[in-house]
């Protein structure tokens, strides 16, 4: 055969290569790139569009089998790459951000900030550009747990910030604004004022992922970032207990009525398990999470178990998808992460088409 | 029994419920344009098309200096506002409402879109 006739016979081999997410083969989705074909060696790349994709290997595992079955083939090398693809829309804040995703629960101690920062950490191990903003102005959480010493955030021109960097990962956070301990007292507009500085004032370079961290509630934060961010979608946490369910219920709510696509539901704090023994204690009850998710229609994106080593990790600022990413919490937020990743990729193909959040219209005469 | 007729506040209640629920799963502009100097035209994400006497949707606005957000009751009455009345600008907010800045100064209110698919078919006063 040509080296002409086996680009023909690889390509159609590829074309039987289906995303199990976006339910289109990989040659029409434009994820084969640099094909380079001598005698019988056959070299691509396939540009996913994150690199947080669950079915990465997989994928993989596919094109080399299917291609190196076709006759003429003798060595097939396909490389993995990714590009995150961006969130369209036409605002004039965080335009160097491809996709923003805002975490979210109803009520308060659910372990927001904790799913948080793991998740960012996930998204990061992949080798994303990820960013942090705790968006919960009166009880950062963030800094702690990342370890990140309270230091002012250094200013640059036009009132720039720059953003504390841990991990490989940009965070900024209203706990960074005051002395350490010292309690930001502030009415319902100020705190507007600070999320529009996040929005607007923050250097945060290119990032593929920023990950927003929500105070509890539905209140100022809630409506600013969804009025003035554009977030591709939320993440709702809660626990598997009725009573975190009624607001978790809420806050999925506040994202249907503000247009904000549901990306699913986190069910943390699932069971309690000892390091000794795989033994699951549902302390909290069961199935709360799923629920939710089936009530709404939306994925369900993880269970997460509550473990001492969590706590202890976020309390020493090393979170355990860091320290320890094969435990079964560091496996719970890694899978997360991907879920998390696959849904924001199979929305963007998914796009209806409608006016987006920067849209405007001079009225003439 | 005789059925009550709702209170004010009551039928605030009802109405923003609707108003909810249709927001939660409703549709959204695909296109949003000028028709001529005093109607606005919106292409909706199913199809349907409508159209917009501007008065009118400045007599509808949502805010609360123009209509009491206890009761429900109006502050706009009919002759309040002007023929004159246009939009300078139009812009979305977030991904589900409209807000407008008039010719009068006034800018308050977000319109939501279930609240514009509402007022699909309605006159000025």
């Amino acid at each position: 055969m040509t080296e002409q006739e086996i680009q023909t016979s690889v390509m159609a081999a590829l074309k039987t290569v289906m995303d199990p997410d976006l339910h289109k083969n990989i040659v029409d989705l434009g994820f084969i790139k640099n094909m380079k074909i001598e005698g019988g060696s056959v070299a691509f790349d396939v540009e996913l569009t994150t690199p947080a994709c669950p079915v990465k290997e997989q994928l993989k595992t596919e094109c080399q089998d299917k291609v190196g079955a076709i006759a003429g083939v003798s060595n097939v090398s396909v490389n993995m790459t990714a590009s995150v693809r961006s969130t369209e829309h036409s605002q004039p804040v965080l335009t160097t951000v491809k996709n923003i995703i805002a975490v979210a629960s109803g009520k308060g101690g659910v372990g927001k900030s904790t799913v948080t920062v793991n998740l960012a950490c996930a998204l990061s191990l992949t080798g994303a550009k990820v960013g942090i903003m705790d968006g919960d102005i009166y009880g950062p959480s963030i800094p702690k747990m990342l370890g990140i010493p309270i230091t002012p955030p250094k200013g640059g021109e036009n009132n720039k910030i720059f953003p504390h960097e841990k991990y490989g990962m940009k965070v900024i956070s209203a706990g960074f604004l005051t002395e350490e301990g010292q309690p930001l007292m502030l009415r319902g507009p100020m705190l507007g004022g600070i999320i529009q500085q996040f929005l607007q004032n923050v250097e945060w370079g290119e990032l593929d992922y920023l990950v927003i961290d929500l105070p509890p509630g539905t209140g100022d934060v809630q409506l600013t970032l969804t009025q003035k961010a554009p977030l591709s979608g939320g993440v709702i946490v809660t626990t598997p207990q009725e009573i975190s369910l009624i607001d978790a219920e809420k806050g999925v709510k506040m994202f249907q009525q503000v247009k904000v696509p549901v990306l699913g539901v986190v069910e943390n704090m699932s069971w309690f398990q000892t390091d000794e023994s795989d033994k699951k204690y549902f302390i909290f009850g069961q199935g709360g999470g799923q629920k939710l998710a089936n009530q709404f229609d939306a994925p369900m994106l993880g269970q997460i178990p509550i473990i001492p080593k969590i706590v202890e990790a976020g309390d020493s600022g090393q979170p355990i998808t860091i320290t320890d990413p094969d435990s079964p919490a560091g496996l719970a937020y890694r899978s997360l992460a991907e879920k998390v990743a696959a849904q924001i990729s199979i929305n963007q193909f998914n796009k209806e088409d409608k006016i987006d959040s920067g849209f405007e219209l001079a009225w003439e005469g | 029994m005789e059925e009550k007729n709702p209170s004010p506040v009551e039928q605030r209640y009802q109405d923003k419920k609707e108003l909810r629920k249709d927001q939660e799963d409703g549709p959204a502009p695909r296109n949003i344009k000028q028709i001529d100097p005093e109607t606005l035209g919106i292409t909706w994400t199913d199809d349907k098309e409508s159209v917009y006497p501007v008065r009118m949707l400045r007599e509808s606005c949502p805010c609360a200096h123009c209509i009491d957000e206890w009761t429900g009751q109006k502050r706009i009455n009919p002759g309040d506002i002007p023929d004159t009345i246009r939009p300078l600008k139009i812009k979305a907010v977030g991904l589900y409402a409209l807000q407008f800045d008039w010719n009068d100064g006034h800018s308050t209110g977000l319109y939501p879109y279930a609240l514009l698919r509402k007022l699909e078919g309605k006159e000025p006063l």
